[in-house]
């Protein structure tokens, strides 16, 4: 519910009509709204049929709003972002015949490239981010892979040749497949907990949501470095290891990796995996709102792998793996 | 910077009742930017607007055409862009100044090509617009097109206030009326409605006895 009742008591059926919470009652109703216009009704029995008129206008006009198909909002998406990545347009200098303007142009042009150059050269930050329910695979500058999953967003600065590490910033989840460089330069991945992960060569997932870190490692080797009060811890994983950082705590164990990397391949591996954590991550990656009735049913667990597709796929196939109902209204689902 | 950002249409019907504030913080990332609350903007916006269009002149292709010229005019000077108290009456109202730039345009173009232009009759076209929606095919529905049948004015004012609900200042504004002829077009234009609608199923009732 998004607005507010008003006092209705002298409202004509051109104020209903208009009013956004009785339009919003005709169009969408709710028990909320129902037990308002009930109680309204049975109070103001001369009203009944103006309330009846303004509902059936307010039908009426509904049916007259035009929309775009979905693929023309897409067209015209497209054509605002092809327009709007063009560089912008210079307009040529007019010609001047007197003998200055040829001297003090050229002059003027040099200064221009310098300064281009100048800019060029400045070291840029680097953001790719992913939306709700999509993957990103990149190619990093050392030719180290990224996959970012959904609701990600990876940042770094530009500038790595004769710097300390390749340094990344993280805030989501992602697998990187780093490559190791001839001179031994570290590669360095920062978590917003201040979970810092350095390696020479290796693969390995992170998981940065929430005030919590989670690094798996699948081959290789990683140091660890996190802040434990006002100091600085320092862990040496080995493969097939899982380190949690969550409440300036680290907890380290061994895992089956396929288990935390597979969204990678869009496949969801469940090792008695409980619905409560299934429905936290949902929530991360397709950005869906969830309603839970009974509390209960999220301890349920699961095992086995399932095809990762969009949010409205991925719930369905819930429904059935835990056998339970599953609603989706307005963008909500809510499970029953 | 160099990153795409993907849309995702959502189907939710509430969409239409965006609260000002929240727009009000979507164009400060808009003008710090961000290409995601971008991408929001439009999903938020973009409909509405061509709803508006459409009643405003019905030229589907004119009113696509001036919401991507709209939204690449924001993204291309959101630098220079101010602070506003409500971002809808702000798209509106430059939405309309586009749509008029491109029907003048449009008709002058016409006047060149031929002596006699053509007006496009906009009540049938655009029943027929209606109608050819699915869910406008059986008879029952054809009281929908009732909003085809009242005047451009009215039918604009319609579409501010029921389906925006902008208020009658800004109303007012957009349109160059004083908020008082703002008050008399709706309640002329819902009177018609009704005397439409009325008619309308009355016609249909008659069909419905034959």
């Amino acid at each position: 519910m998004n607005h507010q009742p008003s006092d209705y008591s002298n409202f004509s059926i051109d104020d209903f009509v208009i009013d956004p919470f009785f339009k919003e009652w005709v169009l969408y109703s709710d028990p909320i709204h129902d037990e308002f216009w009930m109680d309204w009704k049975d109070s103001n029995p001369s009203k009944v049929a103006l309330i009846d008129e303004a509902k059936r206008l307010v039908l009426s006009l509904e049916h007259a709003k035009l929309e775009m198909k979905p693929s023309e909002m897409l067209s015209v998406w497209g054509a605002i972002q092809s327009e709007i990545k063009q560089p912008p347009k210079f307009s040529k200098p007019t010609p001047d015949r007197r003998f200055f303007w040829p001297f003090a142009s050229a002059v003027a042009s040099c200064a221009l490239v310098f300064l281009a150059w100048y800019w060029y050269n400045l070291p840029k930050e680097i953001e790719y981010q992913s939306a709700f329910g999509e993957t990103k695979e990149l190619m990093l500058p050392d030719g180290s892979k990224v996959i970012l999953n959904s609701n990600s967003k990876l940042t770094f600065i530009d500038n790595w040749e004769g710097q300390m590490a390749r340094e990344i910033w993280i805030e989501g989840e992602a697998f990187f497949s780093v490559v190791h460089k001839k001179d031994h330069q570290p590669f360095k991945v920062l978590s917003s907990q201040n979970v810092a992960i350095e390696v020479l060569g290796t693969e390995f997932n992170v998981y940065n949501r929430s005030q919590e870190t989670e690094v798996v490692l699948t081959s290789g080797l990683v140091t660890l470095s996190f802040p434990v009060k006002e100091k600085e811890g320092k862990i040496v994983m080995s493969p097939g290891e899982l380190v949690e950082f969550k409440e300036n705590k680290f907890q380290r164990k061994k895992v089956n990796t396929s288990l935390y990397t597979s969204w990678k391949d869009n496949v969801f591996h469940l090792d008695e995996t409980s619905l409560g954590e299934i429905i936290k991550m949902a929530r991360n990656n397709y950005g869906i709102e969830i309603e839970i009735q009974d509390e209960e049913v999220l301890s349920q667990t699961a095992s086995g792998s399932m095809p990762l597709g969009d949010s409205a796929e991925f719930m369905d196939q819930i429904s059935k793996i835990f056998n339970i109902e599953i609603v989706n209204e307005r963008n909500k689902y809510l499970i029953k | 910077m160099g990153s795409t950002v993907d849309l995702f249409i959502s189907k939710s019907p509430k969409s239409s009742f965006s609260s000002q504030s929240d727009d009000k913080v979507l164009w400060l990332s808009v003008r710090k930017g961000n290409d995601l609350a971008f991408s929001n903007l439009y999903q938020r916006f973009s409909n509405l607007l061509f709803n508006y269009g459409m009643h405003f002149c019905y030229n589907r292709e004119l009113v696509k055409d001036c919401i991507q010229e709209l939204f690449t005019n924001i993204w291309n000077r959101r630098e220079g862009l101010s602070e506003i108290d409500s971002v809808k009456y702000y798209l509106f109202k430059s939405f309309r100044n586009l749509l008029i730039q491109h029907i003048t345009r449009d008709r002058k173009l016409y006047s060149e090509l031929n002596e006699d232009s053509q007006s496009i009759e906009f009540a049938s076209s655009i029943e027929e617009e209606l109608i050819s929606q699915d869910y406008l095919k059986d008879n029952k529905s054809k009281v929908a097109n009732a909003l085809a049948k009242i005047s451009k004015r009215q039918r604009e004012i319609v579409v501010l206030k029921y389906f925006n609900d902008l208020s009658y200042a800004e109303i007012s504004s957009i349109m160059s009326i004083t908020p008082a002829s703002a008050h008399n077009l709706l309640s002329k234009a819902l009177q018609c409605l009704k005397v439409v609608l009325k008619a309308l199923l009355f016609a249909s009732y008659l069909n419905y006895l034959a």
